[in-house]
């Protein structure tokens, strides 16, 4: 079984989502729902940070993607946190989600 | 006929099992009843290899498919190592064992490094991550460097998700990823049967630019007995894209 865990964190009414293990096809609607969830409280801005997602391929993508979505309807910032070099990054740098986002190599 | 048992106390890994000699009616008996023992202890997967069995009958193909419903009852991996040119391998794939076992595992009886890896797996989500770890140890074997395992872990999991998601209706179906050298290059192929009824969505056509973007050469071929990819990556050099 592919297994991701999805910490959330709340300060001064931003949310922070640590996200670690694998998210592929079989978790990845599991994992939306906690994101969901995670957010559901009109918080002022969101970090996702991905430094410990050991694997994420294009179904990983479109779930920040819809995050993004979601998020704008509200005015809500999104910040993704993923390091130099690592291959999130990357495919978020492919896929033109870091045009949409605030990219940082690290949390603040 | 005898059963080996490596790993089995690992508490987070799977417990590897290894059976020699010849199953059939006269001890299938006596071996479910280790195999039983050897995975009662909940794992998270287990791993069977048949590499050194010498015969196997029905009275064993059906042990087998016995432990794989088991286990896929309780969402517990099996892995089934048969080597290519075994004559258990020829019986296992007629058996239709692969459309039950989560990963059946094939490689070459002398397991030196540069020996080619296939995998038959359901085309199910969760073969997904089998497929990576089968991966994973295979490109570790070869030294492939962190940004092409990375690459090939993203590009082949593309392919397979694509058939996965697309190639077969309800049925389901087999999917097959075979990895081998040719010189300094990994190439994977990853083959299915379907039709693959849907035309390719947005995020499919994601899907397909990351397959290129972490390629060095990408060919995807739709025919009428169904599609293959093949995904060809430098296993030292990284790409400049």
């Amino acid at each position: 079984m592919t297994v991701a865990t999805v910490d959330a964190s709340t300060d001064n009414g931003s949310v922070h989502i640590s996200l670690s293990g694998e998210i592929d096809l079989a978790n990845a609607s599991t994992v939306d729902e906690q994101i969901h969830a995670a957010v559901s409280g009109q918080p002022t801005a969101v970090s996702v940070d991905l430094t410990n997602l050991t694997y994420m391929d294009s179904v990983g993508i479109k779930l920040l993607f819809d995050l993004v979505s979601l998020l704008q309807e509200s005015d809500i910032p999104l910040e993704i946190i993923a390091p130099f070099g690592a291959p999130t990054r990357r495919l978020i740098e492919f896929s033109g989600l870091d045009s949409l986002v605030t990219l940082n190599p690290a949390c603040n | 006929m005898s059963v080996t048992m490596a790993d089995a106390s690992a508490e987070n890994g799977p417990v590897r099992l290894s059976l020699s000699g010849d199953i059939d009616r006269a001890n299938v008996a006596a071996i479910e009843e280790e195999i039983r023992a050897a995975v009662s202890g909940q794992p998270t997967g287990v791993s069977v290899d048949l590499t050194n069995v010498t015969y196997i009958d029905s009275a064993g193909k059906r042990l087998l498919f016995d432990l794989a419903s088991a286990l896929q009852e309780s969402h517990v991996t099996l892995e089934v190592i048969v080597p290519f040119d075994s004559p258990t391998r020829r019986l296992i794939e007629l058996s239709g064992l692969q459309s039950l076992a989560a990963l059946l595992l094939m490689r070459r009886q002398d397991s030196s490094e540069a020996s080619p890896l296939e995998l038959v797996v359901p085309a199910q989500p969760w073969s997904l991550k089998n497929i990576r770890d089968a991966m994973r140890r295979w490109l570790s074997a070869v030294s492939a460097e962190p940004r092409a395992v990375a690459d090939l872990l993203i590009a082949v999991g593309e392919a397979c998700t694509n058939v996965v998601d697309h190639a077969y209706g309800t049925d389901g179906g087999i999917v097959t990823v075979h990895l081998e050298l040719q010189l300094s290059d990994v190439v994977a192929t990853i083959a299915d049967t379907g039709q693959w009824g849907l035309p390719p969505g947005r995020n499919r056509g994601r899907g397909t630019m990351f397959m290129r973007n972490c390629s060095d050469d990408l060919r995807i071929d739709h025919g009428p007995a169904g599609t293959t990819v093949v995904i060809r990556r430098h296993l030292i050099e990284e790409t400049s894209r």
